[in-house]
Protein backbone atom coordinates (compact mmCIF):
# COMPACT_ATOMS: atom_id res chain seq x y z
CA UNK A 1 0.00 0.00 0.00
CA UNK A 2 2.86 2.39 0.83
CA UNK A 3 4.24 1.91 -2.62
CA UNK A 4 0.58 2.10 -4.27
CA UNK A 5 0.22 5.50 -2.37
CA UNK A 6 3.86 6.87 -3.33
CA UNK A 7 3.28 5.68 -6.99
CA UNK A 8 -0.79 7.59 -6.94
CA UNK A 9 1.36 10.71 -5.80
CA UNK A 10 4.26 10.67 -7.95
CA UNK A 11 1.65 10.34 -10.93
CA UNK A 12 -0.71 13.23 -9.62
CA UNK A 13 2.39 15.77 -8.57
CA UNK A 14 3.30 15.03 -12.15
CA UNK A 15 0.38 15.85 -13.93
CA UNK A 16 0.11 19.02 -12.05
CA UNK A 17 3.40 19.87 -12.58
CA UNK A 18 2.72 19.76 -16.33
CA UNK A 19 -0.81 21.39 -16.37
CA UNK A 20 0.78 24.12 -14.64
CA UNK A 21 4.10 24.47 -16.65
CA UNK A 22 1.46 23.97 -19.72
CA UNK A 23 -0.66 27.16 -18.44
CA UNK A 24 2.22 29.22 -17.73
CA UNK A 25 3.82 28.82 -20.97
CA UNK A 26 0.36 29.48 -23.18
CA UNK A 27 0.05 32.35 -20.66
CA UNK A 28 3.24 33.79 -21.13
CA UNK A 29 2.76 33.46 -25.34
CA UNK A 30 5.83 30.95 -25.47
CA UNK A 31 3.66 27.17 -26.74
CA UNK A 32 3.82 27.16 -30.22
CA UNK A 33 0.73 26.60 -31.79
CA UNK A 34 -1.23 28.85 -28.72
CA UNK A 35 -3.12 32.27 -28.88
CA UNK A 36 -2.79 33.65 -25.51
CA UNK A 37 -5.46 36.22 -26.06
CA UNK A 38 -8.21 33.06 -26.53
CA UNK A 39 -10.49 32.85 -23.93
CA UNK A 40 -10.66 29.86 -21.67
CA UNK A 41 -13.62 28.93 -22.18
CA UNK A 42 -14.66 30.14 -26.58
CA UNK A 43 -17.77 30.24 -28.29
CA UNK A 44 -17.16 27.13 -30.24
CA UNK A 45 -16.65 24.90 -27.34
CA UNK A 46 -19.68 26.24 -25.95
CA UNK A 47 -21.83 25.70 -28.98
CA UNK A 48 -20.63 22.60 -29.03
CA UNK A 49 -21.88 21.78 -25.69
CA UNK A 50 -25.09 22.95 -27.18
CA UNK A 51 -25.25 20.92 -29.86
CA UNK A 52 -24.81 18.02 -27.53
CA UNK A 53 -28.05 18.77 -25.71
CA UNK A 54 -29.29 16.17 -23.37
CA UNK A 55 -26.18 13.91 -24.08
CA UNK A 56 -23.72 16.65 -22.74
CA UNK A 57 -25.66 16.42 -19.27
CA UNK A 58 -25.78 12.86 -19.32
CA UNK A 59 -21.91 12.07 -19.92
CA UNK A 60 -21.57 14.71 -16.80
CA UNK A 61 -23.47 12.15 -14.74
CA UNK A 62 -21.36 9.46 -15.73
CA UNK A 63 -18.39 10.51 -15.35
CA UNK A 64 -19.55 11.87 -12.13
CA UNK A 65 -21.00 8.57 -11.16
CA UNK A 66 -17.29 7.07 -12.08
CA UNK A 67 -15.22 9.68 -10.52
CA UNK A 68 -17.50 9.50 -6.69
CA UNK A 69 -16.62 5.63 -7.49
CA UNK A 70 -13.11 6.23 -7.73
CA UNK A 71 -13.30 7.98 -4.78
CA UNK A 72 -15.03 5.43 -3.00
CA UNK A 73 -12.26 2.94 -4.18
CA UNK A 74 -9.63 4.70 -2.93
CA UNK A 75 -11.32 5.89 0.46
CA UNK A 76 -11.47 1.69 0.75
CA UNK A 77 -8.09 1.20 -0.26
CA UNK A 78 -6.68 3.08 2.55
CA UNK A 79 -8.75 1.69 5.61
CA UNK A 80 -7.66 -1.76 4.55
CA UNK A 81 -5.75 -2.85 7.44
CA UNK A 82 -2.55 -5.15 7.04
CA UNK A 83 -3.21 -8.39 5.90
CA UNK A 84 -6.44 -7.73 4.28
CA UNK A 85 -9.85 -8.59 6.04
CA UNK A 86 -10.38 -10.20 9.16
CA UNK A 87 -10.63 -13.88 9.30
CA UNK A 88 -15.05 -14.30 8.92
CA UNK A 89 -16.86 -15.57 11.78
CA UNK A 90 -15.67 -19.40 12.52
CA UNK A 91 -18.30 -22.35 13.20
CA UNK A 92 -17.50 -25.02 14.98
CA UNK A 93 -19.56 -28.65 14.48
CA UNK A 94 -18.39 -31.62 16.61
CA UNK A 95 -17.68 -34.58 14.26
CA UNK A 96 -19.87 -37.27 14.26
CA UNK A 97 -19.73 -39.50 17.68
CA UNK A 98 -20.74 -43.44 16.99
CA UNK A 99 -23.22 -44.49 19.52
CA UNK A 100 -21.24 -46.47 22.27
CA UNK A 101 -17.76 -45.25 21.26
CA UNK A 102 -15.79 -45.43 24.52
CA UNK A 103 -15.07 -42.13 26.58
CA UNK A 104 -17.30 -40.30 23.93
CA UNK A 105 -20.73 -38.76 23.89
CA UNK A 106 -23.37 -39.90 21.98
CA UNK A 107 -27.21 -38.42 22.19
CA UNK A 108 -30.31 -40.05 22.79
CA UNK A 109 -31.03 -42.89 21.04
CA UNK A 110 -27.65 -43.54 19.41
CA UNK A 111 -27.76 -40.88 16.79
CA UNK A 112 -24.13 -38.67 15.82
CA UNK A 113 -24.33 -35.15 18.27
CA UNK A 114 -24.77 -32.11 16.78
CA UNK A 115 -25.11 -28.10 17.01
CA UNK A 116 -22.89 -25.61 15.92
CA UNK A 117 -20.65 -23.03 17.81
CA UNK A 118 -20.01 -20.00 15.99
CA UNK A 119 -17.26 -17.82 17.39
CA UNK A 120 -16.46 -14.18 16.72
CA UNK A 121 -12.88 -14.13 15.10
CA UNK A 122 -12.35 -11.00 17.95
CA UNK A 123 -12.29 -14.27 20.79
CA UNK A 124 -9.73 -16.03 18.97
CA UNK A 125 -8.01 -12.99 18.85
CA UNK A 126 -8.11 -11.79 22.03
CA UNK A 127 -7.58 -15.42 23.10
CA UNK A 128 -4.28 -15.54 21.61
CA UNK A 129 -3.12 -12.17 22.67
CA UNK A 130 -3.89 -12.97 26.28
CA UNK A 131 -1.82 -16.18 25.91
CA UNK A 132 0.79 -14.28 24.35
CA UNK A 133 0.74 -11.75 27.25
CA UNK A 134 1.15 -14.43 29.67
CA UNK A 135 4.45 -14.67 28.72
CA UNK A 136 6.39 -12.23 31.27
CA UNK A 137 8.61 -10.86 28.34
CA UNK A 138 6.07 -10.01 26.25
CA UNK A 139 4.25 -6.16 27.71
CA UNK A 140 1.59 -6.14 25.04
CA UNK A 141 0.45 -8.28 21.96
CA UNK A 142 -1.61 -7.38 19.21
CA UNK A 143 -2.95 -10.15 17.06
CA UNK A 144 -4.87 -9.84 13.70
CA UNK A 145 -6.51 -12.79 11.91
CA UNK A 146 -6.78 -12.88 8.38
CA UNK A 147 -7.82 -14.76 5.51
CA UNK A 148 -10.59 -17.68 5.40
CA UNK A 149 -11.27 -20.74 7.36
CA UNK A 150 -9.89 -22.85 5.08
CA UNK A 151 -6.87 -20.58 4.43
CA UNK A 152 -6.41 -18.53 7.79
CA UNK A 153 -3.13 -16.04 7.96
CA UNK A 154 -2.15 -14.49 11.50
CA UNK A 155 -0.15 -11.03 12.08
CA UNK A 156 1.82 -10.44 15.58
CA UNK A 157 2.60 -7.42 17.49
CA UNK A 158 4.33 -7.69 20.49
CA UNK A 159 6.26 -5.29 22.62
CA UNK A 160 8.66 -6.81 24.53
CA UNK A 161 10.72 -5.88 27.33
CA UNK A 162 14.17 -4.36 27.30
CA UNK A 163 15.88 -6.97 28.87
CA UNK A 164 14.11 -9.91 26.64
CA UNK A 165 15.22 -12.91 25.03
CA UNK A 166 14.62 -12.98 21.55
CA UNK A 167 14.94 -16.92 21.28
CA UNK A 168 13.30 -16.98 24.35
CA UNK A 169 10.02 -14.87 23.02
CA UNK A 170 10.26 -16.86 19.52
CA UNK A 171 9.90 -20.52 21.57
CA UNK A 172 7.26 -18.87 23.70
CA UNK A 173 4.93 -17.72 21.02
CA UNK A 174 5.91 -21.37 18.92
CA UNK A 175 4.05 -22.93 22.29
CA UNK A 176 1.35 -20.35 22.19
CA UNK A 177 0.46 -21.01 18.79
CA UNK A 178 0.62 -24.80 19.38
CA UNK A 179 -2.11 -24.21 21.83
CA UNK A 180 -4.37 -22.22 19.61
CA UNK A 181 -4.00 -24.90 16.82
CA UNK A 182 -4.84 -27.49 19.43
CA UNK A 183 -7.89 -25.39 20.89
CA UNK A 184 -9.16 -24.06 17.74
CA UNK A 185 -8.13 -26.27 15.08
CA UNK A 186 -7.42 -23.74 12.81
CA UNK A 187 -3.83 -23.72 11.80
CA UNK A 188 -3.45 -19.74 10.77
CA UNK A 189 0.25 -19.08 8.53
CA UNK A 190 1.97 -16.59 10.72
CA UNK A 191 2.46 -13.85 8.16
CA UNK A 192 4.28 -11.72 9.81
CA UNK A 193 5.78 -10.43 13.08
CA UNK A 194 6.76 -7.65 14.63
CA UNK A 195 9.12 -6.44 17.67
CA UNK A 196 8.93 -3.69 19.58
CA UNK A 197 11.46 -3.02 22.35
CA UNK A 198 10.16 -0.06 25.49
CA UNK B 1 5.63 9.80 5.40
CA UNK B 2 3.55 6.70 4.45
CA UNK B 3 1.04 7.75 7.45
CA UNK B 4 0.52 10.94 5.70
CA UNK B 5 0.40 9.39 2.40
CA UNK B 6 -2.54 7.45 3.72
CA UNK B 7 -4.40 10.34 5.59
CA UNK B 8 -3.90 12.59 2.13
CA UNK B 9 -4.71 9.37 0.04
CA UNK B 10 -8.09 9.32 2.12
CA UNK B 11 -8.91 12.89 1.60
CA UNK B 12 -8.63 13.28 -1.59
CA UNK B 13 -10.65 10.00 -2.46
CA UNK B 14 -13.45 11.65 -0.23
CA UNK B 15 -12.64 15.03 -2.13
CA UNK B 16 -13.47 12.50 -5.39
CA UNK B 17 -16.49 11.20 -3.98
CA UNK B 18 -17.88 14.76 -3.05
CA UNK B 19 -16.66 16.32 -6.62
CA UNK B 20 -18.61 13.10 -8.29
CA UNK B 21 -21.65 13.51 -6.27
CA UNK B 22 -22.02 17.29 -7.18
CA UNK B 23 -21.32 17.05 -11.27
CA UNK B 24 -24.16 14.61 -10.70
CA UNK B 25 -26.58 16.89 -8.97
CA UNK B 26 -25.65 19.69 -11.00
CA UNK B 27 -26.52 18.04 -14.42
CA UNK B 28 -29.78 16.71 -13.01
CA UNK B 29 -30.51 20.10 -11.64
CA UNK B 30 -29.71 21.40 -15.21
CA UNK B 31 -31.52 18.84 -17.15
CA UNK B 32 -34.54 19.18 -15.27
CA UNK B 33 -35.21 22.87 -14.04
CA UNK B 34 -32.53 24.63 -16.45
CA UNK B 35 -30.79 26.17 -13.03
CA UNK B 36 -27.01 25.12 -11.60
CA UNK B 37 -27.86 24.02 -7.92
CA UNK B 38 -26.16 23.40 -5.18
CA UNK B 39 -23.43 25.51 -6.88
CA UNK B 40 -25.44 28.77 -7.64
CA UNK B 41 -22.51 31.01 -9.38
CA UNK B 42 -21.50 27.48 -11.68
CA UNK B 43 -22.89 29.96 -14.89
CA UNK B 44 -21.79 32.75 -14.18
CA UNK B 45 -18.10 30.85 -13.88
CA UNK B 46 -18.70 29.74 -16.76
CA UNK B 47 -19.57 33.31 -18.20
CA UNK B 48 -16.17 34.49 -16.34
CA UNK B 49 -14.13 31.69 -18.24
CA UNK B 50 -15.86 32.91 -21.63
CA UNK B 51 -14.37 36.52 -20.49
CA UNK B 52 -10.82 35.63 -19.68
CA UNK B 53 -8.08 34.96 -21.98
CA UNK B 54 -5.01 33.03 -21.51
CA UNK B 55 -3.09 35.84 -21.07
CA UNK B 56 -4.65 37.03 -17.58
CA UNK B 57 -2.22 36.86 -14.81
CA UNK B 58 -4.96 34.52 -12.61
CA UNK B 59 -4.34 31.85 -15.60
CA UNK B 60 -0.07 32.23 -14.86
CA UNK B 61 -0.05 32.74 -11.37
CA UNK B 62 -2.38 29.52 -10.99
CA UNK B 63 -0.21 27.84 -13.56
CA UNK B 64 3.10 28.45 -11.32
CA UNK B 65 1.37 27.21 -8.25
CA UNK B 66 0.52 24.04 -10.08
CA UNK B 67 3.99 23.51 -11.14
CA UNK B 68 5.21 24.47 -7.93
CA UNK B 69 2.76 22.06 -5.96
CA UNK B 70 3.58 19.38 -8.19
CA UNK B 71 6.97 19.24 -8.61
CA UNK B 72 7.28 19.54 -4.24
CA UNK B 73 4.85 16.64 -4.16
CA UNK B 74 6.93 14.53 -6.48
CA UNK B 75 10.48 15.51 -5.10
CA UNK B 76 8.38 14.62 -1.28
CA UNK B 77 7.63 10.94 -2.65
CA UNK B 78 11.05 10.21 -4.32
CA UNK B 79 13.04 11.16 -1.26
CA UNK B 80 14.30 7.93 0.41
CA UNK B 81 11.86 6.25 3.28
CA UNK B 82 13.47 4.33 6.09
CA UNK B 83 11.40 1.26 6.59
CA UNK B 84 9.21 1.05 9.91
CA UNK B 85 10.25 -2.52 10.24
CA UNK B 86 13.59 -4.59 9.62
CA UNK B 87 14.19 -8.11 8.87
CA UNK B 88 15.86 -10.51 11.59
CA UNK B 89 17.95 -12.01 8.40
CA UNK B 90 16.59 -15.40 9.16
CA UNK B 91 15.40 -17.72 6.63
CA UNK B 92 13.60 -16.96 3.72
CA UNK B 93 10.02 -17.74 5.27
CA UNK B 94 10.83 -15.73 8.41
CA UNK B 95 8.81 -13.29 9.06
CA UNK B 96 10.11 -11.94 12.27
CA UNK B 97 10.75 -8.14 11.97
CA UNK B 98 12.26 -5.72 14.23
CA UNK B 99 10.73 -1.96 14.84
CA UNK B 100 13.11 0.06 13.34
CA UNK B 101 12.98 2.87 16.20
CA UNK B 102 13.59 0.09 18.90
CA UNK B 103 16.57 -1.49 16.87
CA UNK B 104 17.97 2.45 17.21
CA UNK B 105 17.23 3.54 20.85
CA UNK B 106 18.45 -0.40 21.64
CA UNK B 107 21.39 0.28 19.89
CA UNK B 108 22.08 3.78 21.36
CA UNK B 109 21.21 3.34 24.73
CA UNK B 110 23.82 -0.01 24.34
CA UNK B 111 27.10 2.50 23.03
CA UNK B 112 25.74 5.10 25.81
CA UNK B 113 26.05 2.66 28.44
CA UNK B 114 29.86 2.73 28.24
CA UNK B 115 31.89 4.31 30.94
CA UNK B 116 32.99 7.74 29.14
CA UNK B 117 30.31 7.75 26.52
CA UNK B 118 28.04 11.30 27.51
CA UNK B 119 25.11 10.46 24.62
CA UNK B 120 24.82 8.35 21.75
CA UNK B 121 22.79 8.14 18.40
CA UNK B 122 21.90 5.44 16.34
CA UNK B 123 20.53 5.44 12.65
CA UNK B 124 19.72 2.58 10.06
CA UNK B 125 19.76 2.49 6.84
CA UNK B 126 18.92 0.81 3.96
CA UNK B 127 16.15 -1.49 2.95
CA UNK B 128 14.13 -3.86 5.66
CA UNK B 129 16.23 -6.67 4.00
CA UNK B 130 19.40 -5.35 3.79
CA UNK B 131 20.20 -2.86 6.29
CA UNK B 132 22.89 -1.16 8.50
CA UNK B 133 23.50 0.44 11.38
CA UNK B 134 25.11 4.04 11.75
CA UNK B 135 26.24 4.59 15.59
CA UNK B 136 27.86 7.97 16.91
CA UNK B 137 29.00 8.02 20.53
CA UNK B 138 29.89 11.42 22.03
CA UNK B 139 32.57 11.70 24.88
CA UNK B 140 33.09 14.60 27.34
CA UNK B 141 37.17 14.22 26.52
CA UNK B 142 37.28 10.69 28.30
CA UNK B 143 39.11 8.20 26.08
CA UNK B 144 36.62 5.69 25.08
CA UNK B 145 37.73 2.75 23.33
CA UNK B 146 35.70 2.24 20.17
CA UNK B 147 35.87 -1.74 20.11
CA UNK B 148 33.85 -1.50 23.40
CA UNK B 149 31.00 0.75 22.22
CA UNK B 150 31.18 -1.68 18.51
CA UNK B 151 31.14 -4.93 21.03
CA UNK B 152 28.04 -3.44 23.22
CA UNK B 153 26.23 -2.33 19.81
CA UNK B 154 26.64 -5.96 18.09
CA UNK B 155 25.61 -7.56 22.01
CA UNK B 156 22.26 -5.49 21.94
CA UNK B 157 21.57 -6.79 18.28
CA UNK B 158 22.36 -10.21 18.83
CA UNK B 159 19.95 -9.84 21.80
CA UNK B 160 17.50 -8.24 19.61
CA UNK B 161 17.48 -11.49 17.10
CA UNK B 162 18.92 -8.66 14.62
CA UNK B 163 20.91 -10.60 11.69
CA UNK B 164 24.45 -11.17 12.62
CA UNK B 165 26.04 -9.75 9.20
CA UNK B 166 24.59 -6.00 9.41
CA UNK B 167 27.05 -3.84 9.10
CA UNK B 168 27.55 -1.86 12.10
CA UNK B 169 29.92 1.46 11.92
CA UNK B 170 30.82 2.61 15.40
CA UNK B 171 31.67 6.76 15.34
CA UNK B 172 33.63 7.96 18.27
CA UNK B 173 33.50 11.47 18.58
CA UNK B 174 34.37 14.23 21.29
CA UNK B 175 31.56 16.65 22.20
Amino acid sequence: MTVTNRILWIVIGLLLAAAGAAAVLVSAGWMPGTDRDVTLLTDAMSRRWRDWGGWALAGVIVAGVIVAALGIWLMSLELRQRGGRALPTVVFRPAAQAYGDEGRLAAGNGHAAGGRTQVDTSVLSNALKYDLQLDPLVKRASVRLTGSVGKPALYLRLQVTRDADMVAVRANVAAALARFRTTTDLSPTLRETVIKVS
Amino acid sequence: MSGLNRLAAFLLGLVLLALGLLAVVEAVALSVWDESWPIRPLLSWRDDLMTTPWSDWRVWFGGAIAFVVGVAIVIAELRPVRPKRLGTGGAKDDNWMLARRSVESQTADAAASIRGVASAKAVTRGRADHWRLNVTAKTEGDVVDRKDVEDAVHDQLRALGAPEEAPVRVTVRRR
